[in-house]
């Protein structure tokens, strides 16, 4: 039985700190207002779709609209680069500072495994919530997280013994 | 050494990039701004449309096959209908042409023409401004349910894969314009372009050519640069359009190998080439000619016919366009177009 989600601007003020942090946490600082609010766009176009909590449902409706703006900011630092002849800054969320060796690691990940190891560490959600913004099941999810868990320890183990030359700054989050 | 799970945990939560990060009422605001602005202008209309979705099938048609309707064997799909564009102002300080001039309160007109396009999807076709400088400019787009714009695919729109009506704002700017003569006719028998397959141009989130359209790429990424985008090579359509006037019947191009003949539409003697890809001498320009004279040359059309059994033949480069044989005798040739007021004129 389908549970009312209730007015949708309730939503948008029980989640939008959420959704923003979830959003500064994977694109650069100038786009997380953009993204946040085509999030709730979309949210709100689809909102008859929603059934179940609210959080993990926008989550993925960000994670969606957040690789799209990735993907237009990829194409128009290309584009930057043909027009201007050099490389144009890339501007994306970094680690906070502090933790060299993490981000080596850190950087080494794939993306998924970033993502599953980030909804679970920095957005809070449990595992069934975090399979619902990644679109897959709760125990895919588990056995997904686990090994991304495990791929760091090994990388961050390896480091310690020197295995992994660590950039002279720290590496990037997205 | 690993570190264990409550270590890696607590290494990780030290890091997270928004632990310390507050979002202010302001914040909230702006958000909530843009959201209420846009639920309130019209969309989530759903419509059934003739619509590939499996891309790589509709590459596979033979061009001359989709040029002559092959688009209706695409899959059936959904296009929804979403808000409509943000109009849009040129911000540079020395645009194109003239400047922007005020589209004239009602001189919009969408011609009756129509193209596939080679991948399917909504039809393309043209639209008619008159500016209130006594210009008129055709524009070409994707046409849905009757309303002109572009497709939120390739970048566009957030590629939410919805219809977005464009509004026609700077339009000497952004499309290919000329004077209106004194009776008020435009003249304008060949446009050509490298646009792009979503039919967006210069829209705010709508991404560009930039072969075709470089040096205005450069004015709007100055004070536009999150607005403008570049689209994958791949969406890249060669457009061809015109009006030939109301003597004309009919065109015959080659594009790929093969002819083909499109009878022009309406009083305006339209036409509208689509083809796939970039089809440029230039590689670097990524134009064909524009040109306002009397008939489309140094373009894949080969012939125009005209009532009265004329035929006007296009071989080669570099003709002038004004054989006098090729001529309808006695009949302007031009489209007429919506008579402009003496007061907004400017010329």
């Amino acid at each position: 039985m389908r549970s009312d989600p209730g007015p949708f601007e309730a939503t948008f003020d029980a989640h939008w700190q959420a959704v923003s942090r979830y959003a500064a946490r994977r694109v650069a600082p100038e786009a997380v207002q953009d993204v946040v609010s085509e999030t709730f766009l979309v949210a709100w176009r689809r909102y008859d779709e929603l059934n179940g909590e609210p959080l993990p449902w926008l989550l993925g409706i960000a994670r969606r609209v957040a690789a799209n703006q990735r993907r237009a900011g990829a194409r128009r630092r290309a584009l930057l680069e043909r027009l201007h002849g050099a490389a144009a800054s890339e501007r994306r969320s970094d680690l906070v500072p502090g933790d060299r060796r993490l981000a080596a690691a850190w950087a080494l990940l794939n993306e998924r495994d970033r993502e599953a190891l980030m909804l679970v560490a920095w957005d809070g959600l449990d595992h069934r919530d975090a399979a619902t913004v990644m679109g897959c099941s709760t125990s895919a999810f588990t056995v997904r997280v686990h090994r991304a868990r495990r791929r760091l320890a090994r990388l961050l183990g390896r480091d310690e013994k020197g295995a992994i030359e660590i950039p002279a700054r720290a590496g990037s989050l997205t | 050494m690993r570190p264990t799970g409550e270590e890696l945990a607590a290494r990780l939560a030290d890091s997270d990039p928004a632990r310390r990060l507050e979002f202010d009422d302001g914040f909230r605001e702006r958000v909530w701004r843009v959201v209420a602005a846009r639920r309130a202008q019209p969309a989530g209309r759903t419509r059934r449309w003739w619509r590939p979705q499996l891309r790589v099938v509709t590459l596979a048609v033979p061009l001359a096959l989709v040029l002559a309707g092959g688009a209706g064997a695409a899959v059936s799909g959904l296009i929804r209908i979403g808000a409509p564009a943000t109009p849009f102002h040129f911000a540079s300080p020395q645009p194109l042409s003239l400047g922007p001039a005020p589209v004239e309160r009602g001189a919009v007109h969408l011609l009756a023409v129509v193209a596939p396009d080679p991948q399917g999807g909504p039809p393309w076709g043209l639209r008619i401004v008159t500016t209130t400088r006594g210009y008129g400019c055709i524009e070409v787009g994707r046409v849905l349910d009757g309303s002109f714009g572009g497709l939120g695919e390739d970048g566009s729109f957030n590629d939410d894969g919805e219809f977005h009506a464009v509004p026609p704002v700077d339009a000497e700017n952004a499309a290919a314009c000329a004077p209106l003569d004194r009776s008020g006719r435009l003249f304008y028998n060949v446009a050509s372009a490298v646009g792009t397959a979503s039919g967006t141009f210069f829209v705010p989130g709508g991404c560009v050519s930039s072969r075709a359209f470089a040096p205005v790429l450069l004015r709007m990424l100055e004070r536009h640069p999150a607005d403008s985008d570049l689209c994958p090579p791949a969406s890249n359509r060669t457009l061809i359009y015109g009006l030939l006037g109301p003597d004309a019947e009919s065109i015959a191009y080659t594009l790929d190998g093969q002819r083909h003949v499109q009878a022009t539409t309406g009083p305006q003697g339209a036409y509208l080439i689509v083809g796939s890809g970039a089809r440029s001498a230039d590689p670097e320009l990524g134009d064909l000619p524009f040109a306002a004279g009397t008939l489309p040359v140094d373009t894949p059309i080969t012939e125009v016919r005209y009532r009265g059994g004329v035929v006007c033949r296009l071989v080669g480069a570099g003709q002038n366009g004004r054989t006098p044989n090729c001529l309808p005798g006695g009949h302007p040739v031009g489209y007429a177009a919506p008579p402009t007021t003496a007061a907004g004129r400017r010329r």
